[in-house]
């Protein structure tokens, strides 16, 4: 089929078997791979991405229902090779370790901040609970996005 | 590989009356997760996510739950919140945030595993299915619908439209609960869910529905009785408890995960109840 979406603010257009899931869209025959690919059921988060505003996992969404629709993944963060704050934050409070997570959280977290601007340590936790960590058992997550939704940009 | 997309009822009826062997997709966080393990290898698909009439909640005389509405949708509808508060509660602990974003009503009852969240809230809310296929519209209640683990008795054919309940009244109190191995992201090895109507400190038309303890949704019949005109009390919750534990190890006999499920399922069904009737107090 021919597709034609939104990917971080730039319309794409090729031709895909529709039953292709957006990871392997986007790290196959996109060469984008930010996005990170692990457990492949939706139960990690690491190929978490954004499709009109919610987070989804990408390894359970097939290329026949994206016509049309905002993709933002980890990519689209930065803004001429400059950092975002949210990703800033994840830096300055030791939020990386082996950063396999990263991308992931960071877009969950972004997900959470579109809707909710000034979200509590709690709603903080629920919305990164679909993704998980093997490294820094998530205070210093947490507090990366907090300190991010403090300062009003992520 | 064909991948149909309708606009419209009328038409998702009748692509799916040429292709019955085509897979039915809405949110595929089961059908991509059973493709991926070698368990489904679909022909086609025919998405139904751009089916208007699916996607709407209303309130009417009855309350219309559309089957491709996601559970970020039924967690966050203000309808819902007002007239069935307790199918947005379900919702709300489905999977993580990114499954809650996909994951939908009709995929919840069309896939009927025995830890699915969603049919025992709906069950004790006595929702009815809306079912429709080339013969026209049908209506089936969950525990007739769902035949055992993975068994939903949709003719080839038929179509999940949604759900009808009748909204929650005044005097309603429910609680939905589940034990799993994690809180986000675990099937319930265990979930429940139960609305009863509390009139002049008495329970009424007690409606219970312990989820993931046998092959499919049942109500538990002779633990509603138990309840029914009786003023919330500890020791009988406990005992209703007991009837349900009883009744668990009735229809699925005695088994390997008995040991474990029987003694959980006397403590859950109470916990279940006092948190209810502690509703009512709020
Ligand atoms: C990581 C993970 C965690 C999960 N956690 C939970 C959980 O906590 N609780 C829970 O209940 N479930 C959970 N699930 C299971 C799943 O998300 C739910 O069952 C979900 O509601 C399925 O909806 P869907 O739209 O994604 O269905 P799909 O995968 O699109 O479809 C599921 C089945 O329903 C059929 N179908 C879909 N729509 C219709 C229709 N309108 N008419 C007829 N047939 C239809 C499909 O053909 C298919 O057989 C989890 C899944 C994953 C991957
Ligand atoms: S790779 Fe998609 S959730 Fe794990
Ligand atoms: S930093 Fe290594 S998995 Fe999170």
């Amino acid at each position: 089929m021919k597709l034609e979406f939104i990917l971080n603010d730039k319309p794409v257009s090729l031709e895909v078997e529709p039953d292709m899931t957006l990871l392997d869209l986007l790290r196959e025959r996109l060469q984008m791979t930010g996005t990170k690919r692990s457990c492949g059921v939706g139960e990690c988060g690491a190929c978490t991405v954004i499709v009109d505003g919610e987070p989804v996992n990408a390894c359970l969404y097939l290329a026949g229902q994206l016509p049309g629709r905002w993709v933002y993944t980890v990519e689209g963060l930065s803004k001429d090779g400059k950092l975002s704050a949210l990703q800033q934050a994840f830096l300055d409070h030791h939020a990386v370790q082996c950063g396999f997570c990263t991308p992931g959280m960071l877009m969950s977290a972004k997900a959470l901040l579109l809707k909710n601007p000034h979200p509590t340590e709690a709603e903080i936790r629920r919305a990164l609970s679909g993704n998980l960590c093997r490294c820094t058992g998530y205070e210093a997550i947490v507090e990366a996005v907090g300190a991010a939704a403090e300062r009003g940009s992520s | 590989m064909e991948f149909l997309r309708p606009q419209a009822l009328e038409e998702a009826l009748s692509l799916l009356a040429e292709h019955p062997a085509y897979t039915i997709l809405a949110g595929g966080t089961d059908v991509v997760v059973r493709r991926r393990e070698g368990r489904l290898a679909p022909e086609g698909y025919l998405d139904v996510t751009l089916v208007p009439e699916l996607r709407e909640i209303w309130n009417g005389e009855s309350i219309f739950v559309g089957a491709a509405v996601t559970c970020r949708e039924l967690e966050e509808s203000p309808i819902l919140a007002a007239v069935c508060p307790l199918l947005a509660a379900a919702a709300s602990t489905v999977g993580s945030p990114q499954i809650r974003s996909r994951a939908t009503l009709g995929g919840n009852v069309a896939n009927a595993s025995p830890a699915a969240d969603l049919i025992p809230a709906l069950t004790a809310a006595d929702a009815q299915v809306v079912i429709q296929g080339r013969q026209g519209t049908r209506r089936a209640a969950l525990p007739d619908l769902i035949q055992g683990p993975g068994r939903c008795a949709l003719e080839p054919g038929e179509l999940i439209l949604g759900v009808v309940l009748e909204p929650f009244r005044e005097t309603a109190r429910w609680s939905f609960d589940k034990i799993g191995r994690r809180n986000a992201l675990a099937i319930a090895r265990m979930n429940g869910a139960v609305v009863l109507e509390e009139e002049g400190g008495q329970m009424r038309n007690v409606r219970l529905c312990v989820g993931a303890a046998a092959r499919r949704p049942v109500r538990f019949r002779g633990a509603e009785a138990l309840l029914e005109g009786q003023n919330p009390d500890k020791d009988l919750f406990r005992r209703a408890g007991e009837a349900v534990s009883q009744a668990i190890l009735e229809e699925t006999g005695m088994r390997e995960s008995s040991r474990y499920k029987l003694p959980v399922a006397v403590e859950f069904t109470a916990r279940l109840l006092e948190n209810a009737a502690r509703r009512g107090q709020a």
